[in-house]
């Protein structure tokens, strides 16, 4: 009515729906077959949408409860991911540019639990409010930032293992006055 | 070094990365910040990762099936479809409200002055499964909108415990919807009939017992019959004569006893 949109822009959510299937899968192909599920999915429970609701809210936690269903329901399914994620770069592919580096930072994100990984991609990646993204996994807003906060605490202690970085990190610390 | 982090500042220097402060709050955040520089720096080097992070999930081509985009468009059809559904239980509650109201006022008819007035008023309830008539017809008209196909009473009556009449020779069934209702399920079906053409039976619950002779009334340019035989009320709609209605009507009647 007041956008020139279609009234439910559902293809336009598909990058974002792709994006934080990739951060829970870590497969490209899984990480479609998650999405395409998620769609048929949320066709069937259509009915649930509230008319005004939050579209990507919704999309995005059908996709987390698939994810999650299927992992329970295949555990060998699961140890298979973990051991393609770590050939990952051959599935997944960043741009040529700076690729070394966001290759890293990747594969340190990917490192993390399922649950960490989760939460940080909603607010970090999709910028979901700490609101939205605690409703769409179904956790109290304290266990949300909590899991942020181990999963940046964890990201900080990779990046100081690098030799050099850590280097740099205690000069900007001050205490070389 | 960690040791001197006030928990409570470790949290709003994560909702400061994340974004999620307001003005004001992000400004003594920042303030703080400039008077300690081993936690700017943190805080710097995580908008950093956050920020190389987005580009390295983000920036990864992804050639998404074309199954995937069927299935979004199918939703998004879905979704409009889910909408204008929503619109017609509205129109189907009001008609059983009104209804209900106008069901009762001819119960309690006799009692009040209003039989003084010897003309019988079109009831609202009519006008409203005009109006679901209505709908259905632009319904009709979209493509969209698949119709169900496949009529049965049995399973209806399983589904709703509403029994649908016999339809007569040469009416056919083009479409069934059922509509929740404050008593319980109602039914609205389209009808396609030779002498008639497009007809809608409505059928609902008004949450009262009564047994009401078909009795047809004009309403805008589209004609209702009506009758009501235990907790069901049943209107007929369609373009055709009042009298037409009215003896297709007392037809379905009798195929319900």
């Amino acid at each position: 009515m007041e956008s020139p949109k279609p009234r439910f822009d559902v293809v336009g959510q598909l990058g974002s729906l792709r994006r934080y299937a990739r951060s829970l899968t870590r497969n490209e192909t899984d990480a479609e077959d998650l999405v395409h599920d998620t769609l048929v999915r949320a066709y069937e429970r259509r009915s649930h949408f509230r008319d005004g609701g939050n579209l990507k809210g919704w999309l995005l936690s059908i996709l987390h409860n698939g994810f999650i269903d299927s992992k329970r329901s295949s555990q060998s399914e699961a140890r298979r991911r973990d051991a393609l994620a770590v050939n990952a770069e051959t599935v997944l592919q960043p741009p040529q540019e700076h690729s070394m580096r966001l290759m890293e930072v990747r594969d340190a994100f990917f490192s993390l639990p399922e649950e960490q990984r989760a939460a940080l991609h909603l607010v970090a990646i999709e910028g979901l409010s700490y609101e939205e993204a605690a409703a769409t996994l179904g956790i109290p807003i304290g266990t949300l930032m909590s899991r942020i906060g181990r999963a940046r605490a964890t990201l900080r202690s990779l990046e100081a293992e690098q030799p050099g970085k850590a280097a740099h990190l205690k000069i900007v610390g001050g205490r070389d006055e | 070094m960690n040791d001197a982090i006030d928990p409570v500042v470790e949290a709003d220097l994560d909702a400061y990365v994340d974004d999620q402060l307001d003005a004001g709050r992000r400004i003594e955040i920042a303030r703080y910040l400039s008077h300690h520089p081993e936690q700017a720096a943190r805080v710097m080097s995580d908008l950093q990762a956050r920020d190389e992070l987005r580009l390295a999930l983000t920036g990864m081509h992804s050639k998404g099936s074309p199954e995937t985009s069927d299935a979004a468009r199918r939703l998004e059809r879905g979704l409009v479809r889910n909408r204008l559904f929503g619109n017609l239980q509205r129109v189907a509650a009001v008609a059983v409200l009104v209804g209900f109201g106008w069901l009762a006022h001819a119960g309690f008819g006799p009692l009040t002055i209003s039989q003084v007035v010897a003309s019988t008023p079109p009831p609202v309830y009519v006008s409203d499964a005009v109006m679901a008539h209505k709908t259905s017809l632009v319904r009709a008209g979209m493509k969209s909108q698949s119709e169900v196909n496949g009529y049965d009473p049995a399973e209806i009556r399983a589904a709703t415990a509403i029994t649908m009449p016999q339809l007569l020779d040469r009416w056919i069934v083009n479409d069934v919807q059922l509509f929740p209702s404050a008593f319980g399920p109602s039914v609205e079906m389209e009808i396609t009939s030779a002498d008639m053409g497009r007809l809608s039976l409505f059928a609902v619950r008004p949450g009262n017992f009564d047994v009401v002779k078909p009795k047809a009334v004009r309403v805008g340019d589209s004609s209702a019959a009506y009758f009501q035989i235990g907790d069901v009320a049943y209107a007929l709609v369609s373009n055709a004569s009042p009298t037409e209605l009215e003896t297709a009507a007392s037809q379905l009647v009798t195929t319900l006893y």
